[in-house]
């Protein structure tokens, strides 16, 4: 599900870029930062502006300046149940890997609906019902999430195509 | 999906157990309690006078499920006492978690690493194998992978096709970096132009590789005929690609190789899957049963698992000097000397590159960095590998204890990166086609030379300075042997089959029939024939009734049975003898080295057939025992000559060894002629206090050691290796003063004899390690020594080593020889036998090194 979220940040700023435009320096590190992470919750998908961008403060010793910068973003967080678009990368006999945006996800053979048989004699190999389902790489499905896991910079997630209205997407 | 939960050791047993919580049938879920129970034990308690004594308190508690599902059976009962670990209750699980990706379960979606107190094993250690080509966050369970592998081999049978395991470098293609390829495929006046203008290239633009060879074009030269072997031989093999490149080197060599994904489709598996530096193995594709799985690779020494399934294949050198460019962190390859690829010529570009080098060398000893370079591109494969050996042997061993697979990856691209640098920016096709250029212009101005390069330059003349071959026949050779193979597998497959229906037709009758149902899928499966051994059986007729010995091929100090080609040569069929003998029926020589001893015996003996090496490759590469008569090495004049003087004194020697020897008298005598000879040759200088020859470390000797003695032997010799080198040209001169010489120290040693009497006539396995490692370190190659003395090769004897020895001496294996009779050293005609042989050994010895020089 997406979000719009406050988040806040501290952001260092070389001495070297020290001068007018630092707030817009700062704004561009912070985007370049932050901006497709994974917080190991939720995805920072877009930073839409920030504010209270704080006063430098020189850090001793280093002689970088430290801004605290409040900015609010577009995140997407996986939930268990959400239903996803998602694109095939991988097809192999135990189940199919797809990308959901930034998140990988898995959909073993016992998520797929029966009738949706592994053909790996087919050139790509896919999953198909031999009519209009057909699952290889680059198809695009729709799936359940049934189960997310975080790592550092990262997540995971298995899901299903056995209920209704799940599976392959016609016509794109 | 039964599963049987455990008590656990942990628990204080005895234990009573006081209430079962849940009835069979009834849904338990992770973390509840299912059981109460209740133990005694021990307290300590104390009151505040300081005094103490134990209490016997009884407790109550709770066992909590690890696992959710249903209860199917209790295994015990209501105020049972359980007395130490056992299972206790059946459950029906609710998921196996058979399929994990990245620590989810894939089935029902949970969490595998989460821990709580009641799971008694980590969950992630259900799914531990990894099967999947191109993935390795995802593995599977043993069942789901059986499952799997049960689900592959019947779709292969109903196809009547096989697996067959591809691997890309130096096998199916030649891959390099060397920006010449390039030029040269720009320039049709170039005389390699024809040879290169087929090559695909790529570039890898992600790659891991960084620095220098990142932007670098990868040429790739398909093995001739390639895309018609892999169209039939896709009808019936089901091919997978297995290489120890990166995964998009392998998917773009996929793209060139296979354009419409036919062929290999998604199956293909790199080292960034592979999860072992130096090992390819079938279970990470086939976890289960390898049996419908063949390999062709190039390079054995990767499959020390699956060696029954491997058909090694003649590796493919198109670019000479380059070898395999995802190789460089492999260790060395173990090759033979001087492999010539093609069967049909004796002599390709590769050995007359090699020869021209050396003998480039030897009319320009001065170190100039172009000569010496080179030098080392003649054996491509080594080079570069070496130092990717060093490190990685070393560093395997850290990565042993702890795997990680990012590091190891990481340590791999680096290594490889130096490898392709070092192509990039020293360029060794240019340099060695420059050079071929160089020599064919010398060639024509110095017919002076030809004296010396002997017959290689006529040879080399045909080849019209194109550097690059590409004449490589062996996938023909493959094709046939897969075909061969699969008929072989099918054929037995069809045998069993008829075989079993009628056993089914038998089960069914004394009312098997549930058994029956449930097998009846399985029952297919289990008949299946094993590649493993259907191919070995099919391999073994090659060679079969062939006794080989080698000479000139292994390094002196290797195991010959541990050699590459030895085991190859017994796959085949072939029995490896480290010594000749009647039995033996041929004679692998080194094309290099056609004048050892081992060859010099072996003419000895009719039936015995001295063939060079490329017999043996070719009759591995082709399946079948190739006509001896092609590669029959020409035997030295002198060698046939000095055969006939030499056998006069052989008789005698073998009837010495055979009286003293205890045992089946044939093996005896057959073993013993090469014995006494082997002594003879080690003896060639007659330096040797006999107690060493006869296998005895020299340190043993030294306590009763009469060093007066030593002194007066050592003069004399002093004085005899004096007029020794000054006779250069008469060896029969030569012979007779050493033959008085070594007269008079088997005289004057008397002690030594009687030492060394406990020891056997031939230079056995019992010698002790400092003898052996002396022996080993001074009989690398006589060649070498021949070299380095100043004064020609006479003051080679002039050395007071006790440890020199001669050429032949480190040929022969200390392990594999058979020790012969306990207590001849004594015997006096013994010794006058062995003088003799001495002598005419070493005349004859003389008279070749002059001749060879």
């Amino acid at each position: 599900m997406f979000f719009l979220y406050n988040l806040e940040r501290q952001v260092t700023l070389h001495p070297s870029y020290f001068g007018r435009n630092m707030h817009e320096l700062v704004t561009g590190k912070l985007l370049k930062d932050v901006e497709g992470t994974c917080t190991g919750r939720y995805f920072i998908i877009t930073i839409m502006d920030t504010f209270n961008i704080s006063e430098g403060r020189i850090l001793p010793g280093s002689g970088l300046a430290e801004f605290t910068v409040g900015y609010r973003a577009v995140v997407w967080r996986p939930f268990k149940g959400e239903t996803v678009d998602a694109i095939v990368t991988s097809v192999n006999q135990v189940g199919f890997f797809a990308d959901a945006g930034p998140l990988p996800l898995f959909v073993s053979a016992h998520l797929i609906p029966p009738d949706i048989k592994f053909d790996p004699n087919a050139t790509p190999p896919q999953f198909t019902d031999n009519e209009d389902s057909v699952i290889e790489v680059g198809t695009h499905v729709r799936v359940k999430l049934i189960g997310t896991r975080a790592e550092v910079g990262g997540m995971y997630a298995i899901a299903s195509i056995k209920e209704d209205y799940l599976g392959c997407l016609q016509g794109s | 999906m039964g599963k049987q939960l455990s008590l656990g050791t942990k628990l204080k047993y005895p234990i009573t157990i006081s209430k079962l919580l849940k009835q069979p049938g009834d849904e338990i879920k992770r973390k509840e309690p299912i059981l109460q129970y209740k133990f005694t034990w021990m307290q300590t308690v104390g009151d505040p006078f300081g005094d103490h004594w134990d209490e016997e308190q009884t407790t109550i508690a709770d066992w909590d499920s690890p696992a959710d599902g249903t209860i199917k059976e209790w295994k015990i009962k209501e105020g049972a006492v359980v007395q130490r670990d056992q299972e206790f209750v059946a459950i029906e699980e609710t998921c196996p978690h058979s399929i994990q990706f990245q620590g989810l379960c894939g089935m029902c979606g949970k969490d595998m690493t989460e821990m709580s107190w009641a799971s008694a094993s980590d969950d992630t250690d259900r799914a531990k194998i990894n099967m999947i080509h191109d993935q390795t966050a995802l593995r599977v369970s043993e069942d789901e992978a059986s499952r799997a592998e049960e689900e592959l081999q019947r779709r292969l049978l109903k196809h009547r096709k096989l697996s067959l395991v591809v691997d890309l470098d130096q096998t199916i293609i030649h891959a390099c970096i060397e920006p010449t390829v390039g030029d040269w495929q720009d320039d049709p006046n170039s005389p390699n132009h024809e040879a290169v203008k087929d090559v695909a290239k790529f570039q890898l633009k992600d790659e891991g590789v960084r620095g220098l060879a990142s932007a670098c074009w990868y040429y790739i030269k398909m093995r001739p005929g390639l895309k018609e072997f892999l169209r039939k031989v896709s009808e019936l093999y089901e091919l997978h690609v297995y290489t120890m490149g990166t995964r998009a080197y392998a998917m773009n060599i996929a793209k060139i190789v296979d354009p419409d994904r036919k062929l290999f489709g998604d199956r293909i598996i790199s080292r960034d899957e592979n999860g072992n530096i130096t090992t390819k193995s079938l279970a990470r594709l086939f976890p289960v049963d390898t049996k419908m799985v063949v390999i062709i690779d190039d390079r054995a020494d990767v499959w020390p698992k699956n060696r029954p399934n491997l058909i090694k294949v003649v590796p493919y050198d198109f670019f000479l000097g380059i070898g395999d460019i995802n190789s460089s962190f492999l260790p060395k390859r173990e090759e033979l000397p001087k492999i010539t690829p093609s069967p049909k010529k004796k002599h390709t570009v590769k050995t007359d590159v090699e020869q021209l080098e050396s003998a480039k060398k030897d009319e320009s000893s001065s170190g100039d960095a172009d000569a010496s370079k080179p030098q080392g591109q003649g054996k491509p494969e080594e080079e570069p590998a070496t130092d990717g050996a060093r490190i990685s042997a070393l560093e395997e061993l850290v990565r042993m204890g702890g795997g990680d697979d990012q590091a190891l990856r990481k340590e791999q691209a680096a290594e490889q990166e130096k490898f392709l640098e070092k192509q990039l920016t020293e360029r060794p096709l240019l340099h060695m086609q420059e050079k071929l250029d160089q020599e064919e212009e010398d060639d024509d101005a110095t017919i002076t030379d030809e004296s010396r390069n002997g017959d290689t330059l006529h040879e080399h003349s045909h080849h019209k300075h194109n550097l690059l071959k590409d004449d490589d026949v062996e996938l023909k050779y493959l094709e046939k042997h897969l075909t061969q193979l699969h008929k072989a597998f099918y054929d037995e497959y069809d045998r069993a089959l008829v075989n079993a229906h009628g056993g089914r037709v038998a089960q069914l009758k004394p009312g098997h029939k549930k058994k029956v149902s449930i097998k009846d899928e399985s029952a297919d499966l289990r008949i299946v024939p094993d590649i493993g051994n259907v191919m070995p059986q099919l391999k073994s007729k090659t060679l079969a009734g062939c006794t080989i010995v080698m000479s000139g091929l292994v390094p002196l100090q290797a195991d010959i049975m541990r050699t590459e080609i030895a085991i190859q040569a017994l796959s085949f069929g072939a029995e490896i003898q480290t010594k000749v003998n009647r039995k033996v029926t041929h004679l692998v020589a080194s094309t290099s080295r056609t004048r050892t001893h081992k060859v010099r015996q072996a003419a000895k003996y009719e039936h015995i057939k001295i063939v060079n090496q490329q017999w043996l490759l070719n009759s591995m590469s082709k399946w079948e025992k190739e006509d001896e008569a092609p590669y029959l090495v020409q035997i030295h004049e002198q060698d046939k000559i000095r055969e006939e003087g030499f056998n006069s004194s052989a008789p005698s020697s073998i009837h010495d060894s055979d009286e003293s020897s205890e045992g089946s008298a044939d093996e005896e005598e057959s073993e013993s002629v090469p014995a006494s000879q082997e002594e003879v040759a080690e003896d060639l200088e007659g330096v040797m206090p006999e107690a060493i020859e006869e296998g005895h470390s020299p340190v043993d000797d030294l306590k009763g050691f009469n060093w007066g003695e030593i002194d007066e032997e050592l003069e004399s010799f002093m004085d005899s290796d004096e007029s020794e080198s000054d006779n250069d040209s008469g060896a029969e001169s030569v012979a007779s003063d050493v033959s008085i010489r070594s007269r008079t120290s088997n005289k004057i040693t008397p002690q030594k004899r009687k030492l060394g009497d406990t020891t056997d006539d031939e230079n056995s396995g019992d010698e002790s390690t400092l003898a052996k490692k002396q022996r080993i370190a001074n009989s690398r190659s006589t060649g070498l020594k021949t070299v380095k003395t100043p004064n020609s090769m006479q003051s080679e004897s002039s050395l007071p080593t006790p440890g020199v020895t001669g050429d032949e001496e480190g040929e022969e294996d200390p392990v594999d020889q058979i020790p012969t009779g306990d207590d001849d050293g004594g015997d006096d005609p013994f010794g006058d036998d062995l003088e003799a042989d001495l002598m005419a050994e070493f005349a004859r010895e003389e008279e070749e090194t002059k001749g060879g020089d």
